[in-house]
């Protein structure tokens, strides 16, 4: 798959990524730490994760509560929430392009969750590991497929998004896992083995994005 | 709570000295406007993106067919939605976190340019009738404002133009009840019919002198300033907003409050706004034609030259 | 210098002290960047420094920086400063300047940007600000600034041009808020 990532294209914000792969593009930002906005949203021992998730038309619904509440047990498995007590970090993502039909979030989570990655980078926010995520379908045949395009999602049986930490430029842990439809349980086994050697390969890409940002932050080190 | 940018007296007062010199921090003068760049989707119909110095903007606008109001049969459905997320400034707080609640200046901005493109007629809500009510044309536009700073007024009104000019309805066909949509592949589709370019200009005010001199004096030196920036925004005493298109119809005048501007000096910015919208029109068009040009398949392009041959 | 990023784990000298610097975490001898930057390791004599160099653009305070904020508010005895927008604000007592007492103390108003340093940095307690020098209890340059402009800079070349002062400044007057 081909990845396109922007490091921080937006002004306002503390850190912003937009990720695109395929059809499939997101734009996300990080700001905080920064002042709770209302009592109830301070912690007393951690960070207050504040995500928020825009469609790309229309008002947001259901679909993105999903999406914002996935991102929500995912996030905190990889940033040290702990070091920033009573404060909130703020997450807003807006999808640009769906790259996907409606029915399904797969390939938008996959670029929302990288996107995320990035800008959470980018904002110096402190974190536990590295991450990123893929998806696969499993066809009619059986036959699995990384990162499906919008057809091969429609006509698959069933569709996953995979998330593993990167610690020493080897795949960790699972850290997140998303299935829908229907399979067996090697099958399950086989798209975990396959996400893990796809994303070993990808995260290059953001590495080499991440690191080209951090030294054109460093001119002068040049 | 609500949050706001930390503005030093520092920083306040440098602004609006500078000002009094004529002096913007971009080094515009008062009445210049900052560059537009306006790009369009080659790969999809009614996708804007629109920026204005650093205030970034994007529009999308889709369509769907559905039931015509009760009360008006005849007419289409034409829906702006302009939700402010946090991602353009954490300044815009999300409606989660305020409870469903949007800020003042969010309703400002969603008013203005309700008023400024839905009820100036922009779009011909007529033509999206379909079956006289049953079936009509629902168009919708979104906002999404990716960065801030300063003057998302006229930036919106830019993007939602551009993206209805840009759009292209599925072409179809009625028959008795039934309707056939045509995809892209069989028939062209056909834009919305847009009847006129209304466009927003945002004048900024600041006041020298003291309040005192503002009410009573004959002096009319409070500063102008047209495209304000974050700062100019945040620092301004009041703010007026005309709505105007290339006929010079004057759409709409919003000024709420603030600063007391003799009737001269509207008239003076009535009459720059005039000035600036064609050049700001001929632009809309430009991208708009560029990409209308691209689109064409080459066995099109290749009828058309034929056709200036011959005539 | 190599560029580090979250996960990629390296060990610590045993047997030497070892000070840690930002943007490091670790377990045992095993250290752990915690956010992308360069990764700086120096030794000095018997001991040895380890940090991740990384930009960022809200200011995180840190104790004995030096740094510009804006006043705005005040409750009890203090003000509460601004160092980021958005940022929970700092506090300046008001007898953290020299000299003062109950009946001699700078009256500050909102807005108002003041120079001082950061006295204390814990994250369950509000920063606390000072405008007088930590070791003569003199004036040391701190407090009110009047007049110019603040111009906002990444925290990376505001540390770059602290440390340097044969930096090349676009500006005159530098600030690390």
């Amino acid at each position: 798959m081909s990845i396109i990532v922007e490091n921080d294209p937006l002004d306002q914000v503390d850190g912003s990524a937009s990720f695109e792969f395929g059809a499939t593009k997101v734009m996300s930002s990080v700001t905080g730490p920064i002042e709770a906005a209302r009592p109830r949203n301070e912690l007393p021992t951690k960070a207050y994760l504040d995500i928020n998730i825009r469609p790309s038309f229309g008002v947001p619904s259901t679909r993105e509560t999903l999406l914002e509440h996935k991102l929500g047990q995912l996030l905190p498995a990889v940033i040290n929430l702990d070091q920033y007590p009573r404060q909130t970090i703020q997450i807003a993502v807006q999808i640009l392009k769906n790259g996907e039909p409606n029915d399904y979030t797969a390939r938008q989570l996959v670029a929302i969750i990288n996107s995320v990655f990035i800008a959470l980078i980018n904002s110096g926010i402190s974190l536990k590991s590295s991450l990123m995520a893929t998806c696969c379908s499993i066809s009619t045949e059986g036959e699995i497929r990384t990162s499906p395009t919008s057809s091969e999602l429609a006509s698959s049986v069933s569709h996953f998004v995979v998330v593993y930490s990167i610690e020493d430029q080897q795949i960790d842990n699972l850290l997140f896992c998303d299935g829908l439809g229907t399979f067996k349980q090697q099958q399950l086994f086989d798209v975990l083995d396959r996400a893990a050697s796809e994303i070993l390969l990808n995260f290059q890409q953001i590495r080499q994005a991440i690191a080209s940002h951090v030294s054109q932050n460093y001119v002068w080190k040049a | 709570m609500v949050r706001d940018y930390d503005i030093s007296n520092n920083e306040k007062q440098f602004v609006l000295t500078a000002l009094e010199q004529n002096i913007r921090l971009d080094g515009r003068k008062l009445l210049q406007m900052r560059d537009v760049h306006i790009s369009v989707s080659r790969d999809e119909y009614g996708y804007a993106e629109v920026s204005l110095g650093k205030t970034k903007v994007a529009c999308r606008v889709t369509a769907e067919i559905t039931k015509p109001y009760e009360d008006r049969p005849f007419e289409g459905i034409f829906q702006i939605s302009t939700e402010i997320s946090p991602i353009c400034s954490p300044f815009f707080e999300s409606g989660l976190t305020t409870g469903g609640k949007q800020s003042n200046d969010e309703i400002l901005i969603s008013r203005l340019i309700e008023k400024a493109v839905r009820r100036s007629g922009a779009l011909d809500l007529e033509s999206l009738c379909i079956i006289a009510g049953s079936k009509c044309w629902a168009i919708r536009a979104d906002l999404q404002f990716l960065n801030y700073d300063g003057n998302f007024i006229d930036i919106s009104s830019i993007a939602v133009m551009v993206a209805l000019l840009h759009f292209r309805k599925p072409d179809m066909e009625i028959d008795g009840n039934n309707v056939i949509l045509f995809d892209e592949d069989q028939r062209n589709p056909v834009p919305l019919s847009i009847l006129h370019i209304p466009l927003c200009f945002t004048f900024q005010f600041y006041n020298p002198n003291d309040d005192e001199e503002n009410i009573k004096g004959n002096l009319n030196n409070e500063l102008v300033l047209l495209d304000a920036n974050l700062i100019e925004e945040r620092l301004s005493l009041g703010s007026m907003t005309l709505t105007i298109n290339k006929n010079k119809e004057l759409c709409q005048m919003v000024k709420c409050g603030g600063l007391n501007i003799d009737a001269s000096m509207i008239m003076n910015c009535c009459q720059h706004a005039s000035n600036l919208v064609d050049d700001l029109t001929r632009k809309i068009h430009d991208v708009i034609r560029t990409d209308s040009e691209l689109r064409k398949n080459p066995v099109e392009k290749e009828l058309q030259v034929v056709n200036q041959r011959e005539t | 210098m190599s560029i580090v990023i979250p996960g990629d784990h390296f060990t610590l000298e045993t047997g030497t002290e070892v000070v840690l610097g930002p943007n490091l975490q670790t377990t045992g001898n095993i250290a752990n960047p915690t956010t992308a930057g360069y990764l700086v390791q120096t030794q000095t004599g018997s001991s040895s420094l380890a940090y991740v160099e990384a930009d960022s653009k809200r200011y995180m305070p840190a104790a004995q920086d030096f740094v510009v904020g804006t006043i705005v508010g005040s409750f009890g005895e203090s003000y509460k400063v601004s160092l980021a927008n958005f940022s929970t604000p700092a506090v300046l007592g008001f007898y953290a300047f020299p000299n003062a007492s109950k009946k001699n103390r700078p009256r500050l108003k909102t807005g108002d940007l003041v120079y001082a340093r950061v006295a204390s940095v814990d994250p369950d307690l509000d920063v606390e600000l000072e405008c007088f020098d930590a070791t003569t209890g003199k004036e040391g340059g701190f407090g009110h600034l009047e007049g110019g402009f603040l111009f906002e800079v990444r925290l990376a070349y505001a540390r770059y041009l602290l440390r340097h002062q044969d930096a090349p400044t676009p500006y005159k007057t530098p600030s690390n808020v």
